[in-house]
């Protein structure tokens, strides 16, 4: 793990909302799958650096999907190539197995960039829209309003696709409200096989300012530092 | 390298990191040495462990954050068994940051340290915000104040250092009740008691409603407080508060802080820190005076 100076490469739009980010960093230690970068924006004032999911990298190009949400995604999306950002990481645990079934909603597909169009992978993907989607190919895809794809929530499309004979691990991705809808309504059998990347604001996102724990039943953890992959079921949300 | 010494220690420069931004002298080792600093304050640590607020701690606000982390920590315990095993290989100043509920766990935890050769010094930690019971309640009231530090000088084999807390009146006051029960040092400010309301969820966004607010955002309110405590008091002051340059730095120590302490930064960009240290001492070498006479120089 480093601090180091990115360079933006390009920066376009590949969603309604999401850009996808090109950064060459000085030099960057392969990332492991599913773990995550604090982003800094070297702009004159003073901001805590955000996380985001490394989504591809190639030796010390690291590719980014942002969606627009906040005061620093708003900014981060505007960069231009040349551009200078703060660069802090690998960070994070990582997903140990390389063939899974991995459950993304929206952005959140960003954590999956090494599951994409990988043999071996099952990917579930959904978005509100046909506009919201990233042109990837994935097993299983929905729409909330039918515009692509199975029509229905995350969740449903999960329900109605999965084959319970399957025994491989499932990762998970995306806000909480689809996580606690995921776990309230899967079998436990499947939940027991579950592993969830948490979102989570974060201060520092290398540990050391205790400021983005969540609850879990062996007592508060660190999103940035135990985690962000924990077991679905040791979570409490 | 300005070397300065202190309370009779001995600081390579005047830069430490600020309790709860540097952890157990640990965190930054992907970064830089913890011996690029002149010193360090460990995390607060109390008699048992803590296992702090709930989820919703911080957040970041114009030119800072806010947090309400509530002195998580490890217990002494842990911090014997675990952490001092590494802060012995080090060799800049280690400083303990104690945080007791009552007098009485402030004495214990004192005559803990006092076995820990490792350990340098200890600041007691009288102006957290974001506990229910010790923290600012001592540091918030000179009578408690004096109390407390004149019981912790009693047993410390330690220089003492007392950290203030700007949520009071007058602050002046507290330095001096810390300084007449014979304080080795203060060092301040702990941050500003503040809150965000989110007024999407129509309710306050830390889950502790109030938290600790710190970074460049209440630079110029503890410019103003080491002034201030500058002109009251004789013991040497650490200063601190939203540094993140060597200018910053340089602000506090014409104010009158002989050590100043680099905080939220630590989060933001670690690597930068042993930069700013030889910026700073590139400053000062630009000013044509020595270190020690531009402590306090803005008061002439």
């Amino acid at each position: 793990m480093i601090e180091t100076r990115g360079i933006v490469v390009s920066n376009k739009p590949v969603a309604r909302a999401i850009y996808q980010i090109e950064i060459e960093t000085e030099q960057f230690e392969p990332r492991k799958p599913g773990q995550f970068a604090m982003i800094g924006i070297k702009d004159g004032d003073f901001h805590l650096n955000r996380p985001f999911s490394i989504y591809r990298q190639t030796s010390n190009k690291l590719t980014f999907l942002i969606q627009k949400r906040g005061t620093i995604s708003k900014r981060l999306i505007k960069k231009r190539p040349g551009d200078k950002l703060r660069i802090i990481g690998p960070l994070g645990n990582w997903f140990t197995e390389n063939q899974a079934v991995v459950v993304a909603a929206g952005s959140s597909i960003a954590t999956f960039g090494d599951f994409i169009e990988k043999d071996g992978s099952t990917v579930f993907y959904a978005a509100a829209s046909k506009d919201d989607l990233i042109n990837i190919n994935v097993d299983f895809l929905s729409t909330m309003d039918g515009s692509f794809g199975f029509r229905g929530n995350l969740v449903e499309l999960f329900k109605a696709k999965f084959e319970k004979s399957d025994k491989r691990s499932i990762y998970l991705a995306g806000p909480s409200g689809f996580i606690k809808a995921f776990r309230d309504s899967v079998d436990k059998e499947i939940i027991a096989r579950c592993y969830v990347s948490l979102e989570s604001y974060m201060g520092c996102g290398f540990g050391v300012c205790q400021g983005c724990t969540v609850n879990t039943k062996n007592g508060y953890k660190r999103v940035c530092k135990d985690g962000t992959i924990f077991r679905l079921d040791e979570i409490i949300l | 390298m300005i070397g300065i010494k202190v309370a009779g220690l001995n600081f390579s420069n005047p830069f430490i990191a600020a309790s709860g931004t540097f952890g157990y002298a640990d965190s930054c080792l992907d970064f830089y040495h913890p011996d690029s600093l002149g010193g360090f304050v460990l995390k607060g640590i109390s008699l048992k462990p803590r296992k702090g607020n709930p989820p919703g701690r911080i957040i970041e606000t114009p030119s800072g954050m806010i947090n309400a982390i509530g002195l998580e920590n490890i217990g002494i315990e842990h911090l014997v068994s675990e952490k001092i095993p590494f802060i012995e290989t080090l060799k800049s100043v280690a400083i303990a940051n104690l945080y007791g509920e009552s007098e009485e766990e402030f004495i214990e935890l004192a005559e803990r340290i006092n076995k820990i050769k490792r350990i340098d010094a200890i600041e007691l930690n009288i102006s957290c915000p974001n506990v229910k019971t010790g923290g600012m309640q001592f540091g918030v009231s000179s009578k408690m104040t004096a109390k407390l530090t004149k019981s912790v000088k009693n047993v410390s084999l330690k220089p003492v250092i007392v950290k203030l807390s700007p949520n009071v009146t007058d602050i002046t006051e507290i330095a001096k009740a810390a300084e007449e029960s014979g304080a080795d040092m203060v060092s301040l400010i702990n941050t500003v008691s503040a809150m965000v309301i989110d007024t999407k969820k129509m309710r306050p966004a830390l889950t502790n409603r109030f938290g600790g607010l710190s970074g460049p955002a209440i630079r110029p309110i503890a410019v103003r407080m080491v002034y201030q405590v500058y002109e009251a008091v004789s013991i040497p002051i650490i200063g601190g508060g939203g540094i993140t340059s060597a200018d910053d730095a340089l602000q506090f120590t014409m104010a009158g802080a002989t050590l100043v302490s680099i905080g939220t930064y630590n989060f933001v960009s670690p690597a930068s820190i042993p930069e700013i240290i030889k910026q700073f001492e590139n400053e000062v070498k630009k000013t044509d005076y020595p270190y020690s006479d531009l402590i306090g120089i803005a008061h002439r």
